[in-house]
């Protein structure tokens, strides 16, 4: 019985490679084993029952998805968290950064200020001390001018 | 005449981008300075700094709740930038940079604020802003103090609108010790 299958397939193939130009009509006409198409018609049902769909429809499938969204899940809420603290991280050493620039900034200022307030005095005393000064030296030097002038003229007497 | 509107839309897009990306460009440079990198001479800057616009403005949304002042005068920041030198004891390569600094941006049009000139105690400060329709968009301040330790550089670039009152409010709300 099996050599009958294969010689009807050896003979089907035969035929098809040796001439390709043949038309359906030049094509031996052979009696399909009654076996060979039992099993061929069989390939046909089994397929037609096996649906992939299925599977998944099944409800044993479902832990597994479930388990699958699960850790899914958990995995999202684990990264959120990550970056919600890198956030905050960043978030705290920029606060900590402006406030030391602005320490800074206010330190320049103060040194700045005092820079001024210091050459502010200073101009202010030169300018309250030097017409004292000034006065004084105005009543002093006409007086030893005097002076001179008298010890000239003693000198001259004499 | 559906490629006909696809070609005009991605002209439409590319242009709205170039557009944008540049204006960004513009205002990032526009008050934003370089300081010369004195790390050959002095070593790794004892302190550096660089805040951009979104991490100030990040920083001012957390404050809003507390102060809603500061978070409008930190989203108006754009930039800040920090550099201290540890001088020391060496007084002189900062002071030309601080002189080399100061001779660009006059020649860039910054209006000088203050200068300071200590020669005795070997001091020097720098103050300078840019400002257009009296809003300042810049600042500059360069400092160079021999008391603290051996010497001691600050060169710190402010970008964006900056009222110098308002300052002090940032500081305080901010609440951070600096030793």
């Amino acid at each position: 019985m099996k050599n009958n299958e294969t010689e009807y397939l050896n003979t089907l193939f035969a035929g098809s490679s040796d001439d390709v130009d043949k038309t359906e009509t030049d094509f031996p006409l052979l009696d399909v084993p009654e076996k060979l198409s039992h099993r061929l018609y069989a390939i046909t049902e089994s397929d037609l029952s096996s649906s992939p769909p299925t599977k998944l429809r099944s409800p044993k499938s479902w832990p597994k998805l479930t388990s699958i969204a699960a850790s899914l899940l958990i995995a999202v809420v684990l990264v959120q968290g990550y970056q919600q603290q890198q956030t905050l991280k960043r978030l705290e050493q920029a606060q900590t950064d402006l406030a030391m620039a602005l320490h800074y900034l206010g330190e320049a200022n103060q040194i700045a200020r005092a820079q001024m307030l210091n050459s502010l005095n200073e101009n202010m005393k030169k300018a309250a001390f030097a017409p004292v000064i000034e006065i004084g030296r105005d009543a002093v030097i006409p007086s030893i001018e005097s002076l001179e002038s008298a010890t000239n003229k003693t000198h001259r007497t004499l | 005449m559906k490629n006909f509107k696809l070609v005009i839309n991605a002209a439409i897009s590319a242009v709205i981008f170039t557009l944008l990306f540049t204006a960004s460009a513009y205002a990032k440079t526009s008050g934003q300075i370089d300081f010369a990198d004195l790390s050959s001479y002095y070593g790794e800057p004892k302190v550096e700094i660089n805040l951009s616009s979104s991490l100030m403005r990040m920083v001012g949304s957390f404050a809003k709740s507390e102060d809603p002042d500061v978070a409008e005068i930190l989203s108006n920041l754009e930039f800040i930038k920090v550099r201290v030198y540890d001088l020391k004891g060496k007084v002189e390569k900062a002071n030309a940079t601080i002189d080399s600094v100061s001779k660009k941006l006059r020649a860039e049009k910054w209006e000088t604020l203050v200068t300071v000139n200590n020669n005795e105690e070997n001091q020097k400060v720098r103050i300078f802003s840019k400002s257009t329709n009296d809003v300042i968009e810049g600042i500059v301040v360069m400092v160079v103090s021999p008391e603290k330790e051996a010497g001691e550089a600050v060169f710190i670039n402010i970008v964006g609108e900056i009222d110098p009152n308002k300052i002090a409010k940032i500081t305080e709300t901010l609440n951070i010790d600096i030793d």
